[in-house]
């Protein structure tokens, strides 16, 4: 499979390298051309972060010293810069990009932002971007420098290296790391850091439930460290950041129930000391803001079918743990006296455009019944897994109390909203009517609910993912419609919970 | 303190107290005050969790005066008053007794900004428990409880469903009585106290814990600067953070500014220590305090630390020099062996860092920096050529550096690594003397050669006072006291009135102006070398400005034209200070050294 870099930039699993052909869709002025970019939001002096064009390395192939036309073209492990008599191979390997040019170099227009700067060191040129140090390593051939200084910028002014083959060969490692320069083993040559990374995106795509191949790498690119743990990005170009909501979606593409388990674990390892999961996180930043509770059906539909058997226990035991805490701050912050839950806020359910009272109110609905019921499911099994029957009793009666709650809110054939403060209901928005779909045969009216399904229009895509999951005829068309975002930034075009969910929806269509 | 019509106003300095997040301004625009909090890290200009303060009788919105002291701040209508008491905890209490309402209204600081304050706010609910919440994404979360009272929010979207207005209101009771409590949080509320104080201990805790922190840290100023004094002791104490809170202090450390850079800077601590000069061991905590954040593994010092995040960035190593000047003036008798044991392995790891991570490469301790955030001269004339630089400044640092932490070894009877660091530090000092002096100043090398800048970086070893020979000593003295070369009216100028390379606008720092901690370093520079009548000579100037204009960072030395060129100097009138600096923690500190030590040391 060939990557077009104007939509899909080459990167690899865990790793914030990205290259990338700017293309500037949007009119903004960017330069065009062929890009280095990190997956990072970078850091200004003061710990904000810094508006600037995703590609900070512009690179132009040197042929014979002087800057010459060239190409470029990538498949998952390699990508190869072409200009005429030469070329450079570029292959990933974690923080180390491995560059080999034959009979060409590289001039590397770097751009930096306020306080960003570049120096030399005995490691390299050394691009030092808040707390990311960014060195290149120059192994074979020769490089060279042109810097100024902005005074009352207090940043380095365009920086411009070069990158020159001796005898023919050009030989480098592009290193991301931080102030501790703690480096790591990594792959002697791009021949091998190209195998490695084949075997790495092979491994990834026998856990997932579709077959394609291009979603696939979308979403094992959008994995990145996090806070200890492997998250999904949003998009590592221009949306640096993991979503909560995003992980539980996402994970619903993995056939593997441990690997389901792991992430919806490594999400809620995030928690607060009360038990929020943060909404977000990005670097050091989060916000302390609830997401929807979908925990639960991604680890019901996971341990579906003897998925759960195969469990390790201590990662079962911890798993229930973070679901029970997770679990019970719902239960002290957003439960009423009758045992219905509701949404302070409308971001809180995941559809923050789709208000369903007026505003300053809370709203008991049936989405969230539907995943507090499967968040009692999914832990039921769980306890019954671990030997914990008492508490597994406690799962099943918060289950059916859920069940309860959505049977209240079915009045004539449609779910109504309930008000948190007054009581008073409201017909339920279409989309967030049709949710409970996910309890199956469990849900109010279950064939009416899907017979409605099949005919919703203009759902958020995510919404209408989740339904589609128990209504075939919808995955069908989401599938055809494909991944692809239109009118998006360069290399920004795939996003990988849309691929993760169009994985997940392979089976189903 | 703080009021309309008093010397001071909330246009030019900030009403907030130790321990609370939340602080007012007065809005340059609307004159109305504006609530925020510093948490967020926020720029006041581009804060979007801002609210301006309304009074209303229930009729009609009512104009307000207002006054603010350490306990509390009292808005003044026709109708009656309404009053905020900001508490240790992390809680605002509103009060009235004359049936007024408060109302916070989501607003911006420009009028002409395109911000969308109220776009920032994600929500409010009001909860079973009665209380109304109402989050701010990132910026935060408010509590409202009534006590007596009731909430009321209103609110707007416009056609794409973005929220573009909203008033909380907070309403009072059947008998005209108003009693909320605001709680703030950043990340999320703990459990709400089942009762509140009365709001008369809470207004006293305010004064209680200004008077007893004032009393017990500082000496007392010299004759003529009372007034200075009382700002410049609220202007520190206000900015002192409380520990914990959900945030990662773990020990109270100063902020610089609430509304801007509203975070602990790393080494504007030890500057605070310097200033603590009647409580020598609270001075040695503020000089230690950010050792709590030191990285295991490389030893670095954050460069700041915000409520929530540590910058990955750096500051300079001016924990020796700090540690050396409090020895000088109050004795070590708090350099106890515990406390010897407890910070010697972390002042080592900080040396090792600089001379490691920082080395130039020579074999030996002098260092080389990529960045100016590394030497603190962020914009100063020294960095003209671009970077590497070898910097004397920063060589000075390291000397106290090395030589205090040879001291601490010492204190913990570890006599070897002692003289270890201490031979480094003179090793390092005669190499200063014997290759970056060059009969008039130390000089900065960009790539081996000399940098030719006329800042006053370059006098900045004079902090190495008397380690310095007398002739050194001589020749800073005497043209840091050259009127018209660096000295003006009001203190030492950044840079000297003889250059053209100058600026004293705004967004400037070192590149010419006035500014405060310059005058520190100079000053204590001299002191400590014996020069105690020019430091105290030069003290007075910028305590004098200071006393008039208020505890803003730094002043332009020439607001027509500038002394070297003829060139019209452009510096925009503006809001929050009077020509764009806001009151600072930085200028408090600074000015209080001068006050309490190098002014009454000079004219003993």
């Amino acid at each position: 499979m060939q990557l077009d870099l104007k939509k899909l930039p080459f990167g690899q699993y865990m790793s914030r390298h990205l290259l990338f052909e700017e293309a500037d869709p949007m009119g903004r002025g960017w330069d065009k051309g062929l890009y280095l970019a990190l997956a990072a939001g970078s850091n200004s002096m003061f710990g904000g972060f810094a508006m600037r064009s995703a590609g900070f390395i512009r690179l132009t192939p040197l042929a014979g010293g002087k800057e010459a036309a060239g190409t470029a073209e990538a498949s998952p492990s390699e990508a190869v810069i072409r200009c005429e008599g030469g070329s450079v191979r570029l292959a990933i390997d974690g923080p180390a990009i491995l560059l080999k040019g034959e009979n060409a170099g590289l001039k590397l227009l770097v751009k930096l932002g306020r306080g960003e700067t570049v120096t030399r060191t005995k490691r390299g040129y050394e691009l030092i971007m808040g707390a990311t140090r960014y060195i290149i390593a120059l192994k074979k051939g020769k490089a060279d420098l042109q810097v100024g200084w902005d005074l009352e910028g207090l940043s380095s002014t365009d920086p411009i290296i070069t990158l020159e083959p001796e005898d023919g060969v050009m030989e480098a490692v592009f290193w991301d790391t931080d102030a501790a320069y703690e480096l790591p083993q990594i792959a002697p040559d791009v021949d091998a850091a190209a195998a490695k990374a084949k075997a790495s995106f092979e491994s990834f795509r026998a856990a997932l439930r579709g077959k394609d191949e291009r979603a696939a790498y979308a979403f094992w690119l959008g994995f990145m460290a996090c806070r200890g743990g492997k998250l999904v990005i949003a998009n590592k170009i221009g949306d640096v950041q993991a979503n909560a909501m995003e992980q539980a979606l996402s994970a619903l593409a993995f056939k593997d129930a441990l690997a389901a388990l792991d992430l919806i674990g490594d999400t809620l390892k995030l928690m607060t000391p009360g038990g929020i999961v943060p909404a977000w996180v990005k670097g050091e930043s989060l916000l302390p803001e609830a997401p929807p509770p979908l925990w639960g059906l991604v680890l019901c539909r996971a341990f579906a079918g003897g998925g759960i058997d195969g469990a390790d226990k201590d990662k079962l035991a911890e798993g229930y743990a973070l679901l029970t805490k997770a679990v019970d701050w719902w239960v002290k912050n957003r439960s009423l006296p009758d045992g219905s839950f509701f949404y302070a806020y409308t971001h809180e359910s995941g559809w923050e455009g789709v208000p369903v009272l007026p505003f300053g109110q809370g709203a008991v609905t049936p989405d969230l019944a539907a995943w507090m019921a499967l968040n009692a499911g999914a832990l039921e099994a769980m306890a019954k897994k671990l030997g914990l029957e008492k508490e597994a009793e406690n799962w099943a009666a918060l289950m059916q109390k859920q069940l309860a709650v959505l049977a209240s809110l079915w009045k004539d054939g449609k779910f109504v909203c309930r008000s948190a403060l007054t009581g008073d209901e409201v017909p339920c928005p279409v989309g967030i009517g049709l949710l409970p779909i996910l309890l199956g045969d469990a849900a109010p009216d279950a064939s009416a609910l899907r017979a409605r399904a099949e005919k919703a229009e203009r759902l958020p895509f995510e919404q209408a993912a989740l339904i589609a999951l128990e209504c075939p005829a919808l995955a069908g068309k989401l599938i055809a419609a494909g991944a692809e975002a239109p009118g998006a930034l360069s290399g920004a075009a795939y996003r990988p919970v849309v691929s993760a969910l169009l994985l997940a929806l392979e089976e189903r269509s | 303190m703080f009021g309309t019509g008093e010397k001071f106003d909330l246009t030019h300095a900030v009403y907030c107290r130790e321990g609370s997040a939340f602080f007012l301004i007065e809005n340059w625009y609307s004159h109305k005050l504006q609530l925020s909090s510093y948490k967020p890290g926020a720029w006041m200009d581009s804060n979007a969790f801002l609210f301006s303060l309304l009074t209303s009788d229930g009729q009609r919105e009512l104009d307000y005066s207002y006054h603010g002291d350490p306990g509390s701040i009292t808005l003044t209508t026709m109708k009656g008053q309404v009053e905020i008491i900001f508490t240790y905890d992390e809680y605002a209490r509103v009060i009235s007794h004359d049936g007024l309402s408060l109302s916070l209204q989501a607003d911006k600081y420009k009028p002409q900004s395109p911000l969308n304050p109220a776009g920032a706010c994600h929500g409010a609910c009001t909860l079973p428990d009665g209380t109304t919440e109402v989050t701010y994404g990132t910026y935060g979360k408010l509590r409202f409880r009534p006590l007596k009272g009731k909430v009321e929010l209103s609110w707007g979207f416009d056609a794409r469903g973005t929220m573009n207005s909203l008033v909380i209101r907070m309403l009072p009771d059947a008998d005209g009585e108003l009693d909320f409590a605001i709680h703030e949080a950043m990340i999320e509320f703990g459990e709400l106290p089942e009762s509140y104080p009365d709001p008369a201990a809470l207004r006293q805790d305010g004064f209680d814990r200004y008077e007893s922190f004032v009393n017990r840290v500082y000496l007392p100023p010299a004759k003529g600067y009372e007034t200075l004094y009382k700002y410049a002791t609220h202007t520190s104490w206000a900015r002192r953070t409380k520990p914990g809170a959900g945030g990662i202090y773990e020990h109270p450390m100063m902020l610089m500014h609430y509304e801007y850079l509203g975070e602990a800077f790393a080494w504007q601590q030890s500057y605070h220590a310097m200033s603590m000069l009647n409580d020598p061991e609270e001075a040695w905590r503020m000089i230690c305090v950010l050792f709590d954040h030191q990285n295991p593994v490389t030893g670095q010092l954050p460069g700041n630390v915000g409520f929530l995040n540590r910058n990955a960035g750096i500051q300079p190593p001016i924990q020796g020099f700090a540690l050396d000047w409090l020895i000088d003036k109050c004795g070590d008798s708090f350099l106890t062996e515990e406390e010897c044991e407890r910070m010697y392995p972390k002042f080592a790891k900080w040396a090792e860092f600089w001379v490691t991570q920082r080395s130039a490469g020579r074999g030996d301790d002098v260092t080389m920096i990529d960045n100016p955030n590394d030497s603190g001269w962020d914009d100063a004339t020294i960095f003209k050529d671009g970077f590497p630089t070898i910097n004397p400044d920063l060589m000075a640092f390291m000397i106290d550096l090395l030589e205090m932490t040879g001291r601490l070894a010492e204190g913990c009877g570890k006599k070897k690594e002692a003289a270890s660091y201490k031979a480094r530090s003179q090793q390092l000092l005669q190499t200063l003397l014997d290759e970056f002096w060059d009969g008039n100043k130390f000089v900065t090398l960009h790539n081996g050669k000399p940098v030719d800048s006329l800042s006053i970086a370059s006098y900045q070893p004079i902090l190495l006072g008397k380690r310095l020979p007398q002739k050194i000593i001589d020749r800073i003295a005497e043209q840091l006291t050259e009127e018209g070369n660096f000295l003006t009216n009001i203190g030492l100028a950044s840079e000297s009135l003889h250059s053209t390379d100058v600026n004293y606008g705004t967004s400037t720092f070192v590149h010419g102006r006035v500014v405060a901690p310059v005058q520190l370093f100079m000053c204590a520079g001299l002191n400590l070398a014996g020069k105690k009548k020019e430091a105290a000579m030069i003290a007075r100037r910028f305590c004098n400005v200071s006393q008039e204009k208020g505890c803003i960072l730094g002043f332009p030395p020439l607001t027509d034209k500038y002394a070297a060129t003829g060139k019209p100097i452009y510096i925009a009138p503006g809001p929050v200070a009077s020509d764009g600096w806001p009151w600072s923690g930085w200028n408090s500190c600074n000015c209080l050294t001068l006050m309490t030590c190098i002014i009454p040391e000079g004219e003993e």
